[in-house]
């Protein structure tokens, strides 16, 4: 799991000026969680199953002339579910958010604070998809 | 009476593989067996041929051949009745050839036979005529007469295809493409009835998906398995419904598309693929069932509606109303005309069903 960080602290306040977002979380290429808030503590069955949900847009993804898989979107009534993958390192932005979510809005914000997750992710010098640290 | 003229060598593949009842007439006997050879690659290898009458030496040889040595009209029919009989219990469909028939062969012997016998003969048409024989097509080639007593198959597509296909190749070479394409045939009427036994009814848009063949090619191997196997599989293959046709032939004007599914529930009640791909549907329900699994009581979010999945080639989308719709879309640089338009295709289809979904 990521603690708090400065560059941590830099993600959380841009995210902040989205509005209904309801939690944001951050997955490793392999599901893992590495960092999650939301308003309201979620269960661990919902991080559970965004994990599995991760995983099978990947195995579909990949079962689709093998793509990549680069981002997903889920649309309930009410809710709206954006995934992002990190087209080298492989971890995955999650934004969970109400109906009125600004899905482009939002968008650009993960662009933006992209390269600080990239650090963060670095410094838990977890292997990218198919690559050793040395 | 009519004459075959154009496609004929299509029209006599279907015959034979139809099991038609076909009677091969020359001036002489040899002459007659000579055509019969000839075109004796049509004949399905997977059928066991039953061979009668004044049989050539060359006929013997054919591999697996039961022959039928006994002389008596009596015997032989009881010999066909059984053989024919032998199909209902598992065996292979058989294909009876009569060698130097005679006209009252055919009474008392050939008559025991709905279907599946080919006779030569030396006999004119009038003599077979005189013993009440229906002749319904024509066909007359290298000094002899083929007598079709069967309408011809409707749809002979395949077999036009087949004989365009190799109009420029040796005997070996064709021999080889139309046994290949038999069998395919008869292999994909075995998976439909193992599909039907364990399954009961079926969509043809799954039997389609499944075997990879399009609407007709589905008719044709149902026509053809009915006649070899004597079942009609047809009344348990549910059709897609006229409105879904016309739906998925609309779709054809978004050219990024690659495929398109409707499902009800978890049949698969509509498909459609445009373009070359490998996305097996049940993907669709995969996904829809993997977001499912978020509990309800965290997100209080209401029904889902959408999923988007976006890939470096492709966009797949999956839209949930009464009917799941999944379209697999090439990736390109205007992703949103493109769900624009197919959104569009699909309201017209809710509201023409009555399912238009509320504002």
């Amino acid at each position: 799991m990521i603690t708090q960080s400065p560059k941590l602290a830099f993600v959380l306040e841009r995210l902040s000026y989205l509005a209904d977002k309801e939690g944001f979380a951050l997955f490793g290429p392999d599901g893992t969680l590495l960092f999650s808030r939301f308003e309201g503590s979620p269960p661990s069955e919902v991080l559970i199953s965004i994990a599995d949900i991760i995983e099978t847009a990947n195995g579909i993804a990949a079962s689709a002339g093998a793509a990549d898989l680069s981002q997903m979107q889920v649309d309930w009534q009410e809710s709206i579910l954006l995934i992002h993958k990190h087209p080298d390192l492989g971890f995955h932005v999650v934004l969970l958010g109400r109906k009125k979510l600004n899905v482009g809005l939002a968008r650009i914000l993960i662009k933006e604070v992209t390269p600080a997750l990239e650090e963060i992710f670095d410094a838990l010098k977890l292997p990218a998809p198919g690559k050793e640290r040395s | 009476m009519i004459k075959l003229e154009e496609n004929w060598e299509a029209s006599l593949l279907a015959a034979i593989w139809h099991r038609n009842r076909i009677v091969i007439q020359a001036s002489n006997v040899d002459s007659a067996n000579s055509l019969f050879s000839l075109w004796r690659y049509y004949i399905p290898q997977y059928r066991t041929f039953v061979l009668c009458g004044k049989i050539p030496k060359d006929a013997r040889y054919i591999k697996g051949a039961k022959l039928i040595d006994v002389k008596e009209p009596e015997a032989q029919r009881e010999a066909f009745e059984l053989s024919y009989a032998e199909e209902e219990l598992g065996a292979p469909p058989i294909q009876v050839v009569y060698f130097a028939a005679e006209p009252a062969t055919l009474r008392n012997v050939l008559s025991a036979l709905p279907q599946g016998w080919i006779a030569t003969t030396s006999h004119p048409r009038e003599e077979w005529e005189d013993e009440s024989l229906r002749i319904r097509r024509v066909l007359s080639f290298a000094g002899g007469t083929l007598f079709f007593l069967d309408p011809l198959p409707e749809d002979v597509f395949i077999e036009q295809r087949l004989v365009q296909d190799m109009r420029d190749n040796s005997e070996g070479v064709k021999e080889f493409k139309v046994q290949l394409k038999q069998s395919e045939v008869h292999l994909a009427f075995q998976a439909i009835l193992n599909e039907v036994e364990s399954a009961g009814l079926l969509t043809q848009s799954y039997v389609s998906e499944m075997l990879n063949i399009r609407e007709r090619t589905l008719a044709k191997i149902l026509a053809i398995g009915a006649k070899e196997r004597r079942m009609d599989l047809s009344r348990y293959i549910r059709r897609t419904a006229p409105e879904i046709v016309e739906f998925l032939k609309e779709m054809s004007s978004v050219k990024e598309l690659y495929l398109a599914t409707l499902f009800d529930g978890g049949d698969l009640v509509g498909y459609a693929k445009y373009r070359d791909i490998h996305f097996p549907s049940q993907n669709f329900l995969r996904i829809i069932q993997s977001v499912g699994t978020i509990p309800r009581n965290f997100l209080r979010s209401g029904p889902l509606k959408y999923i988007e999945i976006n890939t470096r080639h492709v966009n797949i989308l999956v839209y949930v109303h009464s009917i799941v719709f999944g379209f697999v879309l090439e990736a390109g640089p205007n992703p949103v005309m493109i769900r624009f338009k197919v959104e569009e295709s699909l309201d017209q289809l809710l509201k023409a069903a009555g399912k238009a979904p509320a504002p």
